[in-house]
């Protein structure tokens, strides 16, 4: 499987989650480099994110599921990078 | 449990408390703590005041009806607040879960209200238990025996300087803390004149 390298979704986050510790606890996991969000848009209770997960092998499942446990509702998955392992190895 | 997985676990427990200040939880805790410290105080000092007016005089009596009723006042905050901040927690996270189209058991979002819940509860027994073994102290035999006579306007006094010391905190430890302590201070007055009228 080609490890993915960058993934950038779109998030539904409940406004009362500090958007910080969303990004921190992201960063946590195995394999991710970088974590940013941007913020489109702001309800009464809620965030729209376009956030942008990169790394040397992002788990995008792991990265749904801690979303999920946050309490955050994944929209759509816009853009996905994936890095050929045979360009590794040239 | 691996280095990852620990720090990971560090960070979702800093995350859960960063969002119980974000839901307000420090403030709703503070005044928990003040009225339900309050009443402790103040229901403890009126039975004191009644008990010794009504030509009680066994300070180890006095000590024993104060803090039957501390437990009482503990008891009955821990359920009222438990069922009370449950009941508003989970009206709360139905509106989230609206906004959000998902449902949100098993989140952080649970985790931390139920938290609240559990330290609201917590607070509110914990608060008034206090207030009540504030006042007793000085009716605790040991002391009492130490204080003699004085014993129960030892328990006064402690009563009238802890709500002075409520007020005073409640007042955000501002200039306007006095007029608070003392405003609190007055209401314990007049409980110990009506409850030893």
């Amino acid at each position: 499987m080609m490890p993915i390298a960058k993934i950038v979704l779109d998030v539904l986050k409940p406004r009362e989650l500090p958007l910080t510790g969303l990004v921190e606890r992201l960063c946590q996991l195995e394999g991710i480099e970088a974590v940013s969000a941007d913020v489109l848009e702001v309800d009464a209770m809620t965030e729209t994110l376009k956030l942008t997960v990169e790394g040397s092998a992002v788990d995008v499942e792991r990265v749904v599921k801690e979303l999920d446990s946050m309490g955050c509702a994944l929209r759509s998955v816009d853009s996905v990078t994936a890095r050929s392992l045979k360009a590794g190895k040239r | 449990m691996s280095e990852s997985e620990g720090s990971s676990r560090l960070v979702r427990l800093l995350v859960l408390v960063r969002h119980l200040r974000a839901t307000g939880f420090p403030s709703l805790a503070r005044r928990y703590l003040v009225l339900n410290a309050f009443d402790g105080v103040m229901a403890s000092l009126g039975f004191v005041a009644g008990y010794f007016a009504g030509g009680g005089a066994s300070a180890q009596s006095a000590f024993k009806g104060v803090v039957a009723a501390g437990f009482a006042m503990a008891l009955s905050g821990l359920l009222s607040g438990f069922f009370t901040e449950a009941a508003e927690q989970r009206k709360e996270l139905e509106t989230l879960e609206r906004a959000l189209m998902r449902k949100l058991d098993g989140t952080l979002l649970e985790e931390s209200r139920l938290l609240s819940v559990a330290l609201a509860a917590l607070v509110n027994a914990l608060a008034p238990l206090a207030g009540a073994l504030v006042v007793a102290a000085p009716l605790w035999d040991p002391v009492a025996g130490a204080l003699g006579g004085a014993a129960a306007w030892a328990s006064l006094a402690v009563a009238l300087a802890a709500l002075f010391a409520l007020g005073f905190v409640l007042g955000g430890l501002r200039p306007r803390s006095l007029a608070y302590g003392a405003a609190f201070l007055a209401s314990g007055l007049i409980v110990i004149l009506v409850g030893g009228a």
